[in-house]
């Protein structure tokens, strides 16, 4: 009898052979998912060589924990919340409140001062740019309220559950960082 | 997006706080005042302008380093290291080759301990 031929396209083959243990199987899997992860961790932690950290932390989680995927989610949602997990915790450990370099994610060039042109900060040809500079210099664990609701469109309550606060203190802290965010685009230079 | 105190004008900072009261009847005033209020107007698309662009970047994807998945799975390679569940059935497994063992020991040990009694 000839051996089925292995469909490596097809992601629940993909996975049905990770969680028998087939690392070039698993390989697959993370090689189509690994940019959405390191977006999501640069986004997280305002930080290349941190997002990478991350990144690799939430794959090897991920092919510790296949066995415990049951498939009733999307494997890339399932994903996104091992890397929300890690990042939080290595955020909290770090605890740094120093911002990240600012030219890591964002290219944008200098923008004119808006203190002086209070209408330019809102601008859609300058707002990417700013806002991208705004969210790197909040506190680590708001802007990771921010990225999750305002980026990725989560609900508070998947917020509350991925970081272990309540659906309160997700609202609160989103409502505080948006206040800041806001402030910061006024006060851009 | 829902508005917040700080992006509406005096006028209707009250009612957007009844509205924290009751959404109804609050969230309808508020509607009603910032029809014909041209701050409000600003507020509001300013604040449509930032949660937009912020909703756009999870398109902008940014490439992961060439090095992560390889490091990831040679990490795999250099440590024994299965899936938890495949690790969990063989634990199981163990476990139970053990308690066989130790049962059939104590009954082989009490039986002994019988037989020697009785002779
Ligand atoms: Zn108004």
């Amino acid at each position: 009898m000839k051996a089925r031929p292995v469909k490596w396209d097809d992601e629940h083959e993909l996975l049905a052979r990770s969680r028998a243990g087939d690392r070039e199987a698993f390989s697959i899997l993370a090689q189509r998912h690994q940019h959405q992860v390191f977006t999501l961790a640069t986004r997280l932690a305002g930080d290349h060589d941190l997002a990478a950290d991350i990144s690799q932390e939430a794959l090897l989680r991920a092919w510790r924990g296949i066995g415990s995927f049951r498939g009733d989610a999307r494997f890339s949602s399932w994903l996104y919340r091992i890397t929300v997990n890690v990042a939080w915790t290595q955020l909290s450990r770090r605890k740094r409140t120093q911002h990240a370099p600012l030219e890591v994610v964002d290219n944008v060039a200098a923008t004119p001062s808006s203190f002086d042109h209070p209408e330019l900060a809102f601008e859609s040809a300058n707002l990417r740019g700013r806002l991208r500079r705004a969210l790197l210099r909040l506190p680590q664990r708001s802007r990771v309220v921010v990225v999750l609701r305002d980026v990725y469109g989560w609900s508070h309550a998947q917020i509350a559950e991925a970081l272990g606060i309540s659906v309160s203190a997700s609202k609160v802290r989103l409502h505080r960082a948006r206040k800041r965010l806001r402030t910061m685009l006024e006060n851009a230079t | 997006m829902r508005l917040v105190q700080s992006t509406v004008c005096r006028v209707s900072r009250p009612l957007v706080r009844l509205g924290a009261v009751d959404q109804k009847d609050g969230n309808s005033l508020v509607a009603r005042h910032a029809g014909h209020c041209l701050r409000c107007q600003a507020e509001r698309a300013i604040e449509h302008r930032i949660h937009r662009t912020l909703a756009a970047m999870e398109g902008n994807v940014i490439k992961a380093p060439a090095g992560l998945v390889p490091g990831v799975i040679s990490s795999l390679d250099a440590s024994v290291d299965y899936p938890e569940l495949e690790f969990a059935k063989a634990g199981e497994r163990v476990a139970i080759a053990a308690a066989v063992v130790g049962v059939v020991s104590v009954v082989a040990w009490t039986l002994t301990r019988r037989v020697r009694s009785t002779a």
